[in-house]
């Protein structure tokens, strides 16, 4: 089998799969979940064997021809497309697996199933395309499932709300996304991502600031950078696997991707706009986590600000490409590129571990999710308890752990470039040890403080082999070294700190671990009933709490702004029809002697004279503009 | 007039042959379900001859008419809306016991007057066809003469396209006076003839006519009739109005526009524009504060045209062919959300306020599923025909310069993601709860379930190879400048 | 024709307004003026009104002169057709009884669908069995 045949076939499996379960499995749920798990099955043996093939390659066929203008369907598959590959695979097939027993019982399981294979083929399709626009069509697609799947528990308002929410606020971000695509075609004359390296090889001129923050647009909706972070924790409304493989692990990760597939055509200004945004995010969604109650809120926070890490590494390392004339030209791996997805795969692992640890409590304690209601945990389900400890120091940047690596790659990054930059990601790392210590001491000790916290016991095998097997990769996933040989290109671009500079970051990150961890023992008190921030120090739990209002602003804007904006609309045409013109010109026309009113036929006459006065107007833009030029 | 041209002409004698019979019919034999399967035989004879006609086009049929691939790619698009009207129409009219077959009768007309449209090659065939379409119209929409809204909704039509009329006509009298002839190629050639600039009479002539015609299209300011007689009208000529009598005047919009250039026509043009920029504004922020499904429809209608006039605008080697592409996708998604709003409607109203639809899914999971095709195709999500058409008409205004209009296009679409999820999560939500939303529970008959699955496949299987039927219709559709 | 000049334009317009309110003005300033017992009455000879003036006609009358309209203006083709009989020569003659059909065809439906009756009684009595025909069916129809 060729190796674009592999990946036809990659793209086809779980669209079938879905199909077939639409189709026929719809009252069959247990058929749909086997079905959909040996999808994820076969789809992970391919993608191994596509990647370890060492086979790179971009291939695409007309799909259609318009004018001139041509759009065709291909697969671009360099290292970074396999390395991402790997993620999608590899999570999604334990997490597939996790939901076998998370859904069990679920009466609905088949089109949870359905959803599940629907996004695989939407999230792979997304990693092959070769131009923007089938680029464009499959994260439209991943949005769609993603807004499916947030709706499984469609009879709760907050699931159908969160859903709304989430697929607006991408549309906004599309939105900007869409544009910048037609910006590009308009500036080099192509969508095809290779064809445009090229092209700006050839003529750097045509490169714009604006095509890259349009593109970029698309990715602070997906990737839950501010402002558009609003809808990701209200998705922890969808079942949990859900939220660890599309909302934790790959689909929010695709902003990121984006923007490594993209990297030829940014520009100093526009890194610097998304290194800042970056940033502010990472601190920002910290600040965030530590006022929440919901364990899987915590974690959707702990995401976005893992987001804004990865968003701010591939600014700062642009910039340093960038920098003194630099330029980046076709499958070129800056060092920025290459730590935003080192620290998305080691991500992809502890956080999918963490959130899936997050469904086995969850799922242990009769569906509580409250923190200061758990208790005594550690005890009751120990397997749980080591992965998801695992999961944590993994995440707050334990040495030797995976997270420990890749963030000192982006620290080391922020401290090359902009010391503010690397000061304030010092304090987002910090905020992670704290926030994390909080979740984990709370949840996990003292007694159980809830029915569902009392009964709890340890899941089957389907649900915790997952666990284990994520724990093993958040443990080794940070040593490059044991990456084989298909992923050297991303790897070999990770900038590692040497000398003086490792000792100072290393010093740092782990005297942050060492603050974090300890102030959040101390001030929370493993197995804590309340939450000591808002007993103690209640402005600032509510400050926290509110989130900076942001939630707020867009209610507010919607509510207020943009419903008034139609609402004067259509008085307008109302108090132009039935007010001035209505009585106006009836009693104008009545003047006149000609008797046309009568409160009946009023609409009706307004109607007409709208249409006379829409001509005048048309009438004088004519001549008016034709005189003129 | 020779065999040939009468070959030409088949489609046409077929659907006036149709309606004399039913007629005949009728006077002996009083039967709705034969009158419509009388006038379904009519339609479908008169696709049938479609291929003889193709074979001998390009022909003239002097002075009036113009048998070419482009008029009859527009025939097989109007018939084929217009069999589709026919079969929701059966079922409609049954429901409300109207054993009056002469809705046929005119539905057959309207399609004849829509189908002289398509082909007219003079202003006289032009206004025939127009005044054809919208007589029978006017009875039509107030068919269902027991209802005060039908009547209050064709007393309204009646009045604003008579006025439009009226416009169109003294158009015509100015370009007559203008041209000293009424055939569409005396235009070309005064445009031609005279490259800085026509007499003010033949501009004031063409933007009267268009005037005219934006009154079918129903586009800002012409549009205020659009959302009372939508929703006034029974659902199926509703679907008749949307589509078939919106169809054909772009295409003779098409035709009558094409020996312009817009670079010498800045006036016409940027007023021509202004509507079209207008159109996408006010019928996309209009129809977000609608909670009639019909309502909303007919707003977005408004928009639908706003966008089409973008690649009438755009002209050149692609506009006619996105213009048209984009009318196939539209005519499809619309014929199915109005042929399910027909369905579903109960006797004694329209099933047609958003609450109506809530939890539709749990009650009738086919039918739900088929607006929702429609609704995504509407929306122009990838992967359904709706996307490809946006996509094609962007690609015809990129190529032509328009970046203000595609900036307005692209903005005010993304408000139409508002209204109509609403109608999707009105749809999905609320499971258990039967006895909301009111809605008819008797099954889809098989014709009409046959139409509107075909009509929902075509959606999809457009939506992801675009490409023949893009490639038949850019080869049909190059109009001769 | 672009440089055709427009004055005449001007002067027809000018001309249709001055004749237009010309008459107005001077037939209220030459016209006699007086308000007398008998001024709003109709003048019927000089015989005082008997009645009101407005009767009450048949509906008939109406739907009579529709049909009458039709028919006749569809017929004025006709003349036209006959003046150029020798020219047209036999498309032309086709093209007529194809016309003629069409109108034969309308009368047919009129006749059948009792437009045509004068009497009440005729029209009465389709009316009452089409009612029943109709209520029979609604009874069909209820019935399952």
């Amino acid at each position: 089998m060729t190796p674009s045949a592999t990946a036809l076939l990659l793209l086809l499996l779980p669209l079938g799969g879905a199909l077939l379960t639409a189709l026929f499995l719809r009252r069959r749920g247990e058929a749909a979940a086997w079905l959909s798990v040996g999808v994820a099955g076969v789809l992970l043996l391919l993608g191994l064997g596509l990647i370890f093939s060492g086979e790179r390659f971009d291939r695409s066929v007309e799909w259609l021809r318009f004018g001139e203008f041509s759009l065709s369907l291909g697969f671009l598959f360099d290292d970074l497309a396999a390395l991402m590959l790997f993620v999608v695979v590899f999570v999604g097939f334990w997490i597939h697996l996790f939901s076998l027993g998370y859904m069990k019982g679920d009466p609905h399981k088949a089109r949870f199933f359905g959803g599940l294979s629907l996004f695989m083929f939407a999230m792979i399709g997304m990693t092959l395309a070769d131009d923007l626009i089938m680029l464009f069509i499959f994260w439209e697609l991943v949005g769609l499932s993603s807004y499916l799947l947030i709706n499984f528990y469609f009879h709760k308002p907050a699931a159908v709300a969160a859903s709304k929410k989430a697929f607006i606020v991408n549309r906004i971000g599309d939105f900007g996304f869409l544009l910048g695509i037609i910006w590009a075609y308009w500036a080099f004359g192509s969508i095809n991502l290779n064809e445009i390296a090229v092209i700006i090889g050839e003529k750097p001129e045509t490169i714009a600031t604006g095509i890259a923050l349009l593109l970029f647009c698309g990715a602070v909706g997906k990737s839950g950078q501010i402002p558009l972070h609003v809808w990701l924790p209200d998705a922890m409304e969808g079942p949990t696997p859900v939220s660890a493989l599309i909302h934790a692990a790959t689909m929010v990760a695709a902003g990121i991707y984006l923007l490594c597939r993209v990297s030829v055509v940014m520009t100093t200004e526009a890194a610097t706009v998304i290194l800042w945004i970056g940033v502010a995010t990472a601190v920002y969604a910290g600040f965030c986590a530590i006022a929440q109650r919901d364990i899987k809120k915590i974690l959707a926070y702990s995401t976005i600000s893992q987001l804004g890490f990865m968003v701010a590494a591939f600014g700062l390392g642009t910039r340093l490409a960038l920098a003194d004339g630099g330029s980046i030209t076709l499958g070129m791996v800056t060092a920025g590129a290459a730590a935003a997805m080192f620290h998305l795969t080691t991500h992809a692992f502890f956080k999918a571990l963490l959130f899936l640890g997050a469904g086995s409590i969850i799922h242990a304690c009769h569906h509580e999710q409250d923190i200061f209601k758990m208790g005594g945990l550690a005890r009751s389900t120990p397997l749980t308890f080591i992965t998801f400890t695992i999961g944590v120091l993994a995440l707050i940047g334990m040495p030797f752990l995976a997270g420990f690596f890749s963030k000192d790659a982006i620290l080391y990054l922020a401290w090359q470039v902009s010391p503010v930059a690397f000061y304030l990601l010092v304090l987002g790392a910090l905020l992670t040890a704290f926030y994390m210590s909080r979740l984990w001491a709370v949840a996990f000790f003292g007694a159980p403080r809830s029915d569902g916290a009392k009964h709890a016991h340890e899941n089957g095998p389907v649900m915790v082999v997952p666990l284990i097997v994520l724990a093993l990769f958040s443990i080794v996933a940070g040593y490059d070294a044991l990456y084989p040989e298909a992923f050297a290109a991303v790897m070999a671009a990770i900038p590692h700190p040497s000398g003086a500079d490792k000792t100072l970051i290393v010093g740092v990150s782990v005297a942050v671990l060492v603050v974090g961890v300890l102030s959040a023992l101390l001030f929370y008190r493993p197995g804590a009933a309340e939450d000591a921030l808002e007993r103690k120090a209640r402005p600032v739990h509510r400050f926290l709490a509110a989130r900076l209002w942001f939630d707020d602003v867009y209610n507010w804007y919607v509510a207020k702004v943009q419903q008034r904006l139609a609402l004067v609309l259509s008085y307008l045409e109302l108090v132009f029809i039935s007010g001035l013109l209505v009585r106006g010109l009836a009693g104008f026309s009545g003047l006149l002697g000609l008797g046309l009113r009568s409160l009946h036929t009023g609409n009706l006459n307004a109607y007409l004279y709208w249409i006379l006065i829409g001509l005048v107007l048309l009438w004088g833009l004519t001549i008016g503009l034709a005189s003129g030029s | 007039m020779t065999a040939a041209d009468f070959q030409a002409l088949l489609p046409f004698m077929c659907v006036a042959a149709a309606a004399v019979i039913v007629m005949l019919v009728i006077s002996f034999y009083r039967n709705q379900t034969l009158s419509a399967i009388l006038t379904l035989a009519g339609l479908l004879v008169a696709l049938a001859s479609l291929p003889i006609a193709w074979s001998h086009a390009p022909r003239a049929i002097p002075p009036l008419l113009r048998v070419d691939s482009f008029a009859l790619v527009h025939l097989a698009l109007l018939l084929v809306g217009t069999v589709a009207v026919t079969v929701f129409s059966q079922r409609y009219l049954e429901k409300y016991r109207m054993e009056r077959g002469e809705f046929y009768i005119l539905l057959l007309l309207s399609a004849l007057g829509a189908l002289i449209l398509a082909a007219a090659d003079h202003f006289v065939a032009f206004f025939l066809g127009l005044e054809l379409l919208s007589v029978s119209l006017y009875v039509m929409v107030g068919y269902i003469f027991v209802k005060e809204k039908a009547l209050e909704a064709a007393v309204k039509y009646l009045f604003l396209a008579g006025l439009t009329s009226a416009l169109l006509l003294f158009g015509l009298a100015l370009i007559y006076a203008a041209l000293g002839s009424m055939e569409f190629s005396a235009l070309a050639a005064a445009v031609a003839g005279a490259p800085d600039g026509l007499s003010p009479f033949l501009v004031a002539g063409m933007l009267l006519v268009f005037a005219g015609a934006a009154f079918k299209l129903s586009v800002v300011p012409f549009h205020l009739w659009t959302p009372d007689i939508y929703q006034g009208a029974p659902a199926p000529v509703t679907a008749f109005l949307a589509t078939v009598s919106k169809g054909c005047v772009v295409a003779v919009l098409l035709r009558f526009f094409a020996p312009l250039d817009p670079a010498s026509q800045t006036g016409l043009f940027s007023a021509l524009a202004a509507v079209a920029g207008a159109s996408m504004i006010v019928g996309n922020l209009l129809a977000l504060l609608q909670d009639n499904l019909k309502r909303i429809l007919a707003y977005s209608s408004i928009a639908h045209f706003g966008y089409i006039l973008v690649a009438f605008l755009a002209g050149g080697e692609n506009g006619p062919a996105a213009a048209t592409f984009y009318l196939v996708t539209y005519f499809a998604a619309t014929l199915i959300a109005f042929g399910v709003i027909g369905y579903l409607s109960p006797t004694d109203q329209e099933a047609d306020t958003v609450a109506d639809y809530r939890g539709l899914f749990w009650r009738r999971p086919g039918s739900a599923a088929l607006l929702s095709i429609a609704i995504f195709s509407l929306l122009g999500l990838p992967l359904t025909a709706g996307f490809m058409g946006k996509f094609f008409l962007v690609a015809a205004g990129a190529a032509a310069g328009l970046w203000p209009l595609l900036i307005i296009l692209t903005v005010s679409a993304t408000l139409g993601i508002f209204y109509y999820l609403r109608i999707i999560i009105a749809m999905y939500s609320g499971e258990g709860r039967k006895s909301e939303g009111r809605t008819a529970d008797a099954p889809f008959a098989p014709t009409s379930a046959t139409v509107l699955v075909l009509l929902a496949v075509l959606l999809i299987v457009i939506g992801i190879a675009p490409e023949p039927l893009l490639a038949f219709i850019q080869a049909a559709t190059t109009l001769a400048p | 024709m672009p440089d055709a000049p427009y004055w005449p334009f001007l002067v027809y317009a000018t001309l249709v307004l001055t004749v237009a309110g010309g008459i107005l003005v001077l037939s209220s300033l030459l016209g006699p003026r007086h308000q007398e017992r008998v001024t709003g009455e109709p003048y019927e000879s000089g015989v005082p009104p008997t009645a009101t003036a407005r009767l009450r006609l048949s509906v008939k009358f109406f739907l009579i002169a529709i049909l009458f309209v039709i028919f006749d203006l569809e017929l004025v083709f006709l003349f036209a057709w006959a003046i150029a009989i020798h020219e047209l020569g036999w498309p032309g003659f086709w093209g007529m009884v194809v016309f003629v059909f069409i109108l034969a065809a309308a009368l047919v439906y009129e006749w059948r669908m009792g437009s045509l009756d004068w009497t009440e009684r005729s029209a009465q009595a389709r009316l009452r069995e089409r009612r029943e025909a109709f209520a029979k069916r609604q009874q069909e129809n209820a019935a399952p």
